[in-house]
């Protein structure tokens, strides 16, 4: 059994390695993911792609209709970008969640997306966001809802031969801002319990005009809450509109019953989130400093 | 970042001494530099890997092995099984002391536990040993495996911990519960723990003829020696140790084991140097762990709140081949004055590799639930948890009656306190908020530790050009061995630290002993000081009997050694150099040698302990009962502080590990298999820096003059003790909720 490695420097370069592959590839992007499973042997593919040296993969750009975020960029790049913390600290403060200094060093938002872990941080605040993810492929580019990515555990809708380019963020609305919190026992290196993202978008006398809710770690796939956005929206987030969205959030909760959590427990867990979430969402957009968690 | 300046002035400075200064680490830059070499960074020419496959199952036997497979893997050179292991000069079971434990180094096909050695494949290269042993593919005759403490029938073992009995009981602890008039019981449960230190258990060994160098981390390399030469048929003189570093050992280093016997099998078996390095998996088997307790705790009290009764039971569980009995009830000997204690202990054996000393063995999971339940019959007593301490307060040891050789822990108890603040603390549960709505709570523990000595030895030498040398194959687990002895070793030849060589680290140098017990550095230090004495008495017999001396005749009066000069006590001005001594007496060097031990005399009248008191502070999650330290705060007595840098590092790493064992650290066990299902940093939790507060670690001043001759008592192991009862009753403060399974899991305080 071998195992090869390539680096292609084009799109189509990658493209026509990924489709005239025989065996299994895998995509690399940070890789703190893949290496740690083809250490402990769980995946063993006969070749491995990395993607790092495709033009624009790395690195933000900031225009007029909002981000563009690499699919390999890593998270200390993410955490250092000032407009994009601004414009969505969601995704800033759930990508730089994802494991140590070192590990930020290297983990991507496209690797914890693709790596289609029902717990990965990034994933839930990607969705609240509205991000787009550019995919490509033998049959040329298309744009994808995060929302739509990830099929199931370790599973993704990406046909052979497709991967993530970039992922596309709008420019977000005045008064919109949104957050993520998640649930672990210790307090640092902890695989997410629950999850739960929350943006808002509120108008000028501070009703909340427009929402997304998204929990993960709670199903096979993050969640789009439909529901608990409905719960809020038309609400300054009073006491009746929480309960509303608790409710809303603990009604689409299937999750498992493993060491790290009781299903009865991560149903509780994201009720509470999705409430604190939405407050420090609800107080980033108005300007105030978010501060308080309960 | 914690915070971890304290702000308290080192205690015991001498003047002008080396001991009591608060020098950094001497090995400090090697390690922040990389340039220190572990065990594992040792590549002799010619080296190759080996790599052990370990079993799946925890009880049955190896039926078949694909060698051939392993065999074709370009790179492997040898594959070592049961079938062609060589036979040792002596039954790896055979054990005639009890720190001699039974070793599984592929002398039969059997499977005693998860994880256990069962092949050796040795390669060219390391990924080549680990295919190797990737492809062996064992198959097993399993049988029904035994885990948890209900698995089997308990036996009432012959001795506990490190041979003690396992049950005393002074006093008439019935009818002193019948005499109370506020009684307690309830039961406390531990969960098996794993070492878990830094750098894994790792060997380099090279064979010439019938000698044998090995690079290991050792805690104990006189005994390793002594180990290694039995079983494999050659003298103790024949093998050369070196062990400068350890990247931690906790107890689980303290004899050298199984996999580290195989890595010099196989060095053997190939004729040329073999490293051997445990995957961090492999360390949840063949090195050792503590054993899960469950405790039960039963006390009454006078209508005063004073003891009439206390009682202290463990069950816990060995291997099936082997005794270590974790003597967690012993807890109970010596902090709480009562007119009756009984402490007892049963076991059972489960299908695990055999436990082993961990960190403050007995005195851990016995003081996280010692302490529980005194707050607990502190709360039925309507009383403050520190005055119930206080009114029970032990005055002469409880279990032997002896006094104490010293004990400041009402000092302890009062620095501490105020410390912290404890005086604002409101009695019943659920009283305290943070702005942000989480609950506050507070919670104390005590601490105590034995202070211990085994035998250690030392040399020492003064040479004519003024300097120094004093040596002693003493181990650094990084608890700063090198450091703290090298002050002792200026000290006891008087002379300035610069000019004081230092050797240690090797098992040619003269045998330390184990590092362990907490008492390496009050059996090492008299060691030294003995060496120094000896050496300085050796040259001041030289200067008194010349008569070109200013010393001359200065017999009856003595000399004082200072600064590298010997001074007349009953005229200081008077004095003369080291150098200048031994210069006209025409020799290059004098020799002395020293021995530390404890002094029976002085064992049997008194009782000797550490102690201390911990203070902390949490905060709960009401939503999620998620709980985290926020403060601790820990005084602690005992003895002479030879490095008040290191004492406080000792401390804060005992508090760090009883936020672990209170809220962190278990095994989790798969009952069907045996196996443990969390053998990895990631799985199995401890305390990343986030989870950890702002600690203070206070001196409290103690002199003990019948300790030993410097008055030491041990630092590395008490910090633990108090810690995780403290942070226990901190939780119940908190939420109202007693939880009494650690570690406190938020599972366990909401389903409480
Ligand atoms: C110590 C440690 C701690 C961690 N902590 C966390 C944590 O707290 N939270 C968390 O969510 N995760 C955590 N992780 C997991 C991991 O770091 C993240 O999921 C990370 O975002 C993965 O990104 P990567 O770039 O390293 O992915 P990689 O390992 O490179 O890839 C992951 C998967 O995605 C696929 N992939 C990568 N790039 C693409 C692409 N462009 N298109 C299509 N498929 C692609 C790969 O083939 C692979 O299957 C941790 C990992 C470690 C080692």
């Amino acid at each position: 059994m071998s195992l090869s490695y390539a680096s292609p420097t084009t799109v189509n370069e990658a493209v026509a390695l990924l489709t005239g592959a025989t065996g299994l590839t895998k995509i690399l992007s940070g890789g703190t993911d893949l290496l740690v499973q083809l250490r402990s042997g769980r995946v063993k593919p006969d070749i491995i792609m990395d993607t790092k040296k495709i033009p624009g993969i790395l690195g933000i750009i900031e225009t007029e209709a909002g981000f563009v975020i690499g699919a390999a960029t890593p998270g200390a790049v993410i955490g250092e970008h000032a407009g994009l913390a601004a414009a969505y600290p969601g995704i800033v403060e759930a990508a730089n969640l994802i494991g140590s200094t070192q590990v930020q060093g290297r983990a991507s938002l496209a690797g914890n997306l693709c790596n289609a872990s029902p717990a990965a941080d990034s994933v839930p605040a990607m969705i609240t966001a509205g991000a787009i993810a550019i995919v490509v492929g033998p049959n040329g580019q298309r744009a994808v809802p995060v929302e739509q990515i990830v099929i199931g555990p370790g599973r993704t809708s990406l046909a052979r031969g497709e991967f993530i380019l970039e992922f596309k963020l709008p420019k977000p609305a005045a008064r919109s801002s949104g957050a993520y919190l998640r649930f672990i026992p210790r307090t640092e290196m902890d695989i997410a319990v629950v999850g739960a993202a929350v943006n808002v978008t509120l108008d000028a006398a501070g009703v909340i005009t427009h929402a997304r809710v998204s929990l993960g770690a709670v199903a096979p796939t993050q969640l789009l809450v439909v529901d608990g956005a409905n719960a809020i929206i038309g609400s300054k987030l009073d006491d009746a509109a929480l309960a509303k969205l608790d409710a809303a959030a603990r009604a689409v909760c299937n999750p498992i019953d493993d060491k790290r959590g009781t299903i009865d427990f991560r149903i509780k867990v994201a009720g509470v989130l999705a409430r604190r979430a939405a407050a420090i969402a609800v107080q980033r957009a108005l300007g105030q400093a978010a501060g308080t968690k309960h | 970042m914690p915070d971890t300046n304290s702000p308290q002035a080192p205690a015991h400075i001498r003047m002008g001494s080396s001991i009591g200064q608060p020098a950094t680490r001497r090995e400090g830059v090697q390690k922040a530099t990389g340039a220190a070499r572990f065990a594992a960074d040792n590549h002799p020419p010619g080296m190759v890997h080996a790599v052990m496959a370990v079993s799946s199952i925890s009880r049955g036997r190896v039926v078949s092995l694909d060698v051939a497979a392993a065999k074709a893997h370009p790179g492997v050179i040898e594959v070592i099984t049961s079938e062609n292991a060589p036979k040792l000069a002596q039954d790896p079971d055979a054990k005639d002391n009890p720190f001699m434990f039974r070793l599984d180094v592929l002398q039969n096909d059997r499977v005693r536990y998860a994880n256990q050695p069962i092949a050796v494949v040795v390669a060219d290269t390391l990924e080549a040993a680990t295919e190797g042993a990737a492809l062996l593919r064992p198959k097993y005759e399993t049988e029904a495996t035994r885990m948890g403490l209900d698995s089997a029938d308990s036996f009432v073992p012959p001795a506990v911990g490190a041979g003690g009995p396992a049950g005393e009981s002074p006093g008439d602890v019935e009818a002193g519960m019948a005499a109370a008039s506020v009684r307690m019981e309830a039961t406390y449960d531990t969960p098996a723990q794993y070492h878990n230190a830094m750098e894994p258990h790792a060997i380099v060994a090279a064979w010439d003829g019938d000698t044998l160098s090995i690079d290991t981390p050792s805690q104990g390399m006189a005994m390793a020696q002594g180990r290694i030469a039995g079983l494999f048929g050659i003298p103790p003189g024949n093998i050369h140790i070196r062990s400068p570093f350890l990247g931690g050992g906790f107890g689980s280093k303290g004899l050298v084991k199984g996999p580290q016997m195989l890595g010099i099998m196989a060095a053997r078996l190939v004729g040329r140097p073999v490293k051997l390095v445990l995957r961090r998996e492999q360390m949840y088997g063949p090195v050792g762990h503590r054993a899960a307790t469950r405790q039960t705790l039963r006390m009454g009290t006078d209508g005063n709140g004073a003891l009439t009764a206390l009682s202290h039971h463990a069950k816990t569980a060995t291997s099936t081949f082997d005794d270590f009995i974790e003597p967690a009830a012993n807890a109970s000997h010596a902090l709480y004055a009562s007119p009756a204690i009984a402490t007892s202990h049963e076991a059972v054996r489960i299908d695990t590799g055999t436990p082993l000393f961990m960190r403050a063995p007995g005195e851990a999971p016995g003081s996280a639930a010692l302490e529980s339940a005194i707050d607990e019959m502190a709360l039925a007593c309507g009383m403050d948890p520190l005055a119930f301490r206080l009114k029970n307060y032990a005055e002469t040891e409880p279990m032997s009656g002896k006094p104490f050789s010293s004990k400041a822990l009402r000092q302890c108890y009062q620095q501490g306190a105020e410390r912290f603040g404890w005086a604002g603390r409101p009695q019943a549960a659920r009283q305290m908020r943070d702005d942000a709505g989480t609950l506050v709570g507070w919670g104390m523990g005590t601490a105590v530790f034995p202070a211990l000595m085994f035998q250690g030895h030392a040399r020492a030498v003064l040479r004519r050009d003024g300097t120094g040398l004093v040596e002693t194959g003493a181990h650094d687990m990084g608890q700063g061995a090198w450091t703290a002895f090298a002050q002792i070793a200026a000290d006891a030849l008087g002379l300035d630290a610069e000019r004081t060589e230092f050797h240690s680290g090797t098992s040619d140098l003269p045998d330390a002993g184990i590092a362990g017990g907490s008492a390496h550095t009050a059996t090492v230090g008299a060691a030294i000081d003995g060496a120094g004495a000896d050496v300085i008495a050796k040259l001041a017999e030289l200067a008194m009997a010349d008569q070109r001396s200013p010393l001359f005749g200065a017999g009856n009066a003595g000399v004082i050694a200072r600064g590298g000069r010997l001074h007349r006590r009953d005229d200081e001005g008077r004095s003369e150099s080291y150098a200048d001594i031994l210069a006209r007496a025409g020799v290059a060097e004098i020799e002395g040698s020293g021995t530390g031990a404890a002094d029976p005399a002085a064992q049997s009248a008194y009782a000797m302990h550490a102690h201390g008191a911990v203070f902390a502070e949490v905060k709960v999650d009401p939503d999620f009962g998620q709980v985290r330290v926020t403060r601790l705060v820990g005084a602690f007595a005992a003895g002479t502080i030879v490095n008040p840098r290191l004492v406080r590092s000792q401390y804060y790493g005992g508090m760090i590990w009883g936020v672990s064992f209170a809220l962190h650290e278990h095994a989790v066990m798969d009952r069907r298999t045996g196996r443990p299902m969390n053998p990895n940093l990631a799985d199995y939790h401890v305390p990343v820096n986030a989870d950890v507060p702002s600690i203070e670690a206070i001196l409290v001043e103690e002199r003990d003059v019948h300790v030993n001759a410097l008055g030491i008592k041990g630092v590395g192991e008490i910090g633990i003790t108090g810690t995780a009862g403290a942070i226990a009753n901190a939780v119940w403060h908190a939420t109202g909720v007693r939880v009494r399974r650690f570690p406190i899991t938020l599972d366990r305080l909401l389903d409480a």
